[in-house]
């Protein structure tokens, strides 16, 4: 009720100024209600319809309890003072737009006029027959002659994203192919995955992949549905009926030109422009887009989902200079000038980092030139503006050894092992226990493991191994002591490239088994007591520098040939008498 | 400067809470951003470290062995030395008692720590210490370490108890307030093996089904109405009995199966076969054997008393070692000798050492250990600790990180009071590989 009388009041105020000559207002940030915000400048009113310009001229309508209060404060200032008059000034005509639409802060042409951006940011659409759902049409033109969407492009003009393409996405697309918006307590999620809302949305695609391959209409999903015959099942939009020729066209130019960004003069459109080669990397035009296009989705400001709270993972928001320095819980992610410790380039960088731990996790990963600029950053320190003197990236080298220094982990040569391994799942392993085998991993979430045998040891035969061939890859420590496996059975372990530990112990094999091991490249411990092996079979041994360990009591080896053994492999531990 | 204060002002939740448990709890002793650089505590974490020793031997010298005439020799002190001359040992630089001179050869695979300390001096609340690193008390039962171990680790052989104790020791040492279970499997005479695991004479198969059938029956109905932890784990134990009863893991028990010359290079003692017996269990996955051997309060004639016992000890720890070592089993074996407490270093009018724990000393040898370390001394008398005091807690937390346990993981007795496998001690990791 108090709104309502608050409305009346401002509209009183708005109607009873008078016009005057003025001045052109500056610009500010206009945040609204529902947390969207643009740098854009206060031009006129209409009733309680507020007008401003963005930078780029383009020119909005938004009801004026949409703004926050302080932006309601300072129009109201602006009129009483009469800075501003009523209607729009005559400039020139902006572009049609087809809703009352407060521009999505996470589109593409105003990167600048966004410094927060929600990364679930949704246009607010007004209910049709809405009191405050006119269309905007500019001054002198009928809102009622507006039928076609969008401005279409003259034969030859360069297609822009913003003013040709996302109409014709926002007028038959987004409706299912939006950003996910809460209906009934219950989010609905985008159709297929796949959000059209914005330039990025756009080339991300599908979660099987893009839609839109740049230059090449064949291989672009989105061009080739909107193409198919109206009756056929896959056609897009599934309803209303198929796109006119005219904006198809758009499409196909827009696509064969590349499916560029809408150019804003200013360099930093789309996944942030890369910095010349000795130019300094500057955070807000490089850097930044880079963040915005493959981070915030999970690295962004908090919101709600369902009721819940969704925080950004590990704590981790990328969204501003000062929340990216200040890292995660654990620690901060970016050491100015520090690549190799530099957590968040380690994890981008797919020469440091291994599968599972890559980031962004998925999609592909960064472009080689954007992890070039993220390094070049933090080479340059880490400034929230570009650095005086550009660094050349090459000139200081990222270590290549275990630069993953996660303070909580003091790594050894398992555990470097162990990263290159893929980890098996729950079935593999219970598959592989089948064999009466108990498989355990080294440490909790390590992706090696441990194969032994207890009691049944005596019953175990070279069937046992064959069954392991899921899991050869992740196995470390193999204890077949006291099984009955034989020389024939051993040739699968050619294949066990992590193990690092094997044990034979009191079993029949000889000299046969051990030619499987000689391309093993990390086996540092083998126990041969007890076993048939003779001087000629460790021979093979000596050919494998890696083993640091040998145990060879009770075998049929030779004092001889342990000593020859020892010639060959100077520092391993050699057991024998 | 800058950059630092944003450090601290930027410490999160979670490092708050891990700087506040390691200055309230005693869990770490490093000032705030400690974790720059390697603190123990990142140890602590469960699952980070994969482990280094997966079987214990605990050689657990009851009665409190002489420290001065075992491990911590004062030979330039014959006031308080006594008659024991030191040998050097395999290891630079480390001597022991001559009474140990076949373990002195091993002392490169082994490390010593010459400066536990307790203040309980009592034989029955001093062995309680060193294995359930807790100080007695009324109101609770704590379990020994073996428990432990067999509680968080996980059970390889599937029908042998994970925790075995060979040659005694008090009843009182159990699984505490954890899961029967767990507790250890005691046994009175290696030689003897596993006691009444035979099925008896005057039974057979079918009879025997049938009144275990039988048992079952009239259970059901009890453990249905109080489906409680150790009403199951009561039936648990009957049905792991069986299993045993009629595994061939029994022959683990049996170190008649060991060749004649093995048994006699361990030793004829019941130590020594206790010691021939745990190689054997541990062969078969058991996590822990504790072997103990008495004799060690030895008040009236120390020297002659404590001699006797080391030959025995001496021949069966140097066996065992040697044993595990051709093996190959000694890289993940980690075998432990210690006592309640150590002895007085003045000899009383009886030519004895009475009780003394103000400074003793342990032994751990194995594949977790950084062989040829002496970690802690005593003063020149052997009566206080003159360098990095080690209680037993520490001791125990030292072996459950070498088996890759987790140190800070907490379990709640049914009182719901929380307890760690080691009371907050600080593993030793200088003499840890």
């Amino acid at each position: 009720m108090a709104k309502i009388v608050a409305t009346i009041f401002i509209a009183v105020i708005l109607l009873s100024a008078q016009r005057t000559v003025l001045a052109v207002e500056p610009f500010r940030t206009f945040n609204t209600v529902q947390g969207h915000s643009m740098t854009a400048r206060f031009i006129g009113y209409q009733g309680n319809q507020i007008y401003i310009e963005g930078q780029n001229g383009q020119r909005f309508a938004l009801p004026y309890e949409s703004l926050q209060p302080d932006d309601q404060r300072y129009c109201s200032d602006a009129v009483s003072k009469k800075r501003v008059q009523q209607g729009t000034p005559p400039a020139a005509p902006t572009s049609p737009q087809p809703e009352v639409t407060v521009p999505s802060t996470s589109s593409n042409s105003e990167p600048k006029s966004a410094p927060h951006p929600s990364p679930e940011s949704q246009p607010t659409r007004l209910r049709s027959g809405s009191f405050f759902s006119h269309k905007i049409a500019p001054l002198g033109v009928d809102p009622e002659s507006m039928t076609s969407v969008g401005e279409m492009p003259a034969p030859g003009e360069p297609i822009d994203f913003q003013s040709h393409v996302l109409p014709l996405l926002q007028e038959r697309c987004t409706d299912c192919h939006g950003a996910p918006f809460e209906k009934n307590g219950r989010t609905i999620t985008p159709k297929a995955g796949l959000r059209l809302d914005t330039f990025e949305m756009v080339l991300k695609g599908t979660l099987d992949g893009p839609v839109v391959t740049p230059g090449n209409i064949v291989e672009s999903v989105l061009f080739e549905l909107m193409t198919l015959d109206e009756d056929d099942s896959d056609i897009m939009p599934p309803k209303g009926g198929k796109l006119a020729p005219e904006q198809i066209d758009v499409f196909k130019r827009w696509i064969e030109e590349g499916s560029k960004p809408t150019s804003t003069g200013n360099d930093s459109a789309g996944g942030g422009s890369l910095p010349a080669v000795g130019q300094p990397v500057d955070y807000e035009s490089h850097i930044k887009p880079i963040f915005a296009q493959r981070c915030l989705e999970c690295h962004g400001e908090p919101y709600v989902k369902n009721g819940r709270t969704i925080n950004p993972k590990a704590g981790l928001r990328l969204d501003s200079y000062e929340l990216i320095m200040k890292g995660t819980l654990d620690g901060p992610v970016v050491l100015p000038k520090n690549i190799a410790e530099s957590t968040l380039y380690i994890l981008v960088n797919p020469e440091e980092a291994d599968d599972t731990e890559i980031m962004p996790p998925k999609g592909d990963t960064l472009a080689a030139e954007q992890i070039d600029a993220i390094k070049r950053w933090i080479l340059e320190g880490a400034l929230d503006k570009a650095a005086a003197t550009a660094v050349d990236p090459n000139a200081v080298q990222a270590p290549s050894a275990p630069a993953f220094t996660n303070s909580f982990q003091k790594s050894t040569p398992l555990d470097e092992l162990g990263k290159r391994a893929r980890p098996v799942g729950k079935p593999q392993i219970a598959a592989a226990e089948k064999t009466g085998a108990f498989i355990t991993p080294l440490a909790k979430k390590h992706s090696l493991l441990r194969v032994e045998f207890s009691s049944n040891a005596p019953s175990i035969d070279d069937s046992a191994l064959q069954r392991f061939s899921n899991i050869r890859n992740n196995i470390s420590h193999l204890d077949l002591s006291r099984t009955k496996v034989t020389d024939r059975g051993m040739g699968v372990l050619r294949s066990f490239y992590n193990l690092t530990w094997l044990s034979l112990r009191m079993t029949s094999v000889g000299d046969d088994a051990l030619t499987a091991l000689n391309k093993l490249p990390s086996l540092w411990y083998i126990n041969l007591v007890g076993t048939e092996v003779t001087d000629k079979g460790i021979q093979t041994l000596a050919a494998i520098p890696s083993l640091k360990e040998i145990y060879l009591w009770n075998s049929k080896v030779s004092d001889d040939g342990a000593a020859k053994l020892q010639e060959a492999l100077p520092n391993a531990k050699i057991i024998h008498r | 400067m800058k950059q630092l204060i944003r450090n601290f002002d930027d410490l999160g939740r979670r490092q708050f809470i891990a700087h506040a448990a390691k200055a309230c709890l005693g869990v770490g002793l490093l000032p705030m951003l400690g974790d720059k650089v390697s603190s123990p505590l990142n140890a602590l974490t469960p699952g980070v470290r994969h482990a280094t020793a997966r079987y214990v031997i605990y050689l657990n010298m009851a009665g409190g062995m002489t420290h001065l005439d075992t491990l911590d020799p004062k030979p330039n002190n014959p006031k308080v030395q006594g008659p024991t001359k030191a040998v050097q040992t395999s290891a630079d630089g480390i001597i022991l008692a001559e009474n140990f001179s076949k373990t002195a050869a091993h002392m490169h695979n082994a490390a010593v720590i010459r400066s536990i300390s307790t203040n309980q001096g009592a034989h029955e609340q001093a062995g309680y210490l060193m294995h359930t690193s807790y100080v007695k008390r009324g109101t609770i039962v704590h379990p020994t370490f073996g428990s432990w171990v067999a509680k968080m680790s996980g059970q390889i052989n599937r029908t042998i108890p994970m925790n075995v104790r060979i040659g005694g020791g008090s009843n009182e040492l159990g699984a505490g307030f954890l899961e029967s279970q767990f507790g250890p499997l005691p046994i009175g005479n290696p030689k003897a093996g596993l006691a009444n695991s035979k099925m008896a004479d005057y039974l057979n198969e079918d009879r025997f089904g049938r009144r275990l059938a039988m048992a079952d029956k009239m259970n059901t109905k009890f453990v249905g109405r109080f489906p409680q932890k150790k009403v199951r784990a009561y039936t648990d134990l009957y049905k792991d009995a069986v299993k045993l009863m009629r595994s061939e893991d029994l022959k683990a028990f049996d170190i008649a199966q060991e060749p004649k010359n093995i048994q006699e290079f361990y030793g004829e003692s019941n130590f020594a076969q206790g010691c021939l017996l745990a190689r054997r269990l541990i062969e078969n996955q058991v996590r822990y054997v504790e072997v103990t051997r008495g004799g060690w309060d030895t008040h009236d004639e120390n020297f002659d008393r404590a001699g006797e016992n080391c030959m025995d000890v001496d021949q069966a720890l140097s066996a065992l070692l040697y044993d595990l070592e051709h093996r190959g089993l000694l890289k993940e074996t980690l075998v432990v000798l210690t006592s309640e407490f150590g002895r007085t270093p003045d000899i009383n009018p009886r030519n004895g050492r009475d009780h003394w724990p103000k400074a003793f000393s342990a032994f751990m040898a194995g594949g977790a250990i950084k062989g040829g370390t002496a970690y802690g001394k005593s003063d020149e008398n052997g009566k206080e600790v003159a360098e990095n005091p080690v209680k037993p807690p520490d001791l125990n937390a030292t072996i459950a990180y070498a088996l890759g346990l987790p140190l800070n993981e907490i379990q709640y007795s049914p009182s719901g009071r929380p307890f760690t496998v080691a009371h907050k001690g600080e593993p030793i990791l200088d003499i840890l590989a």
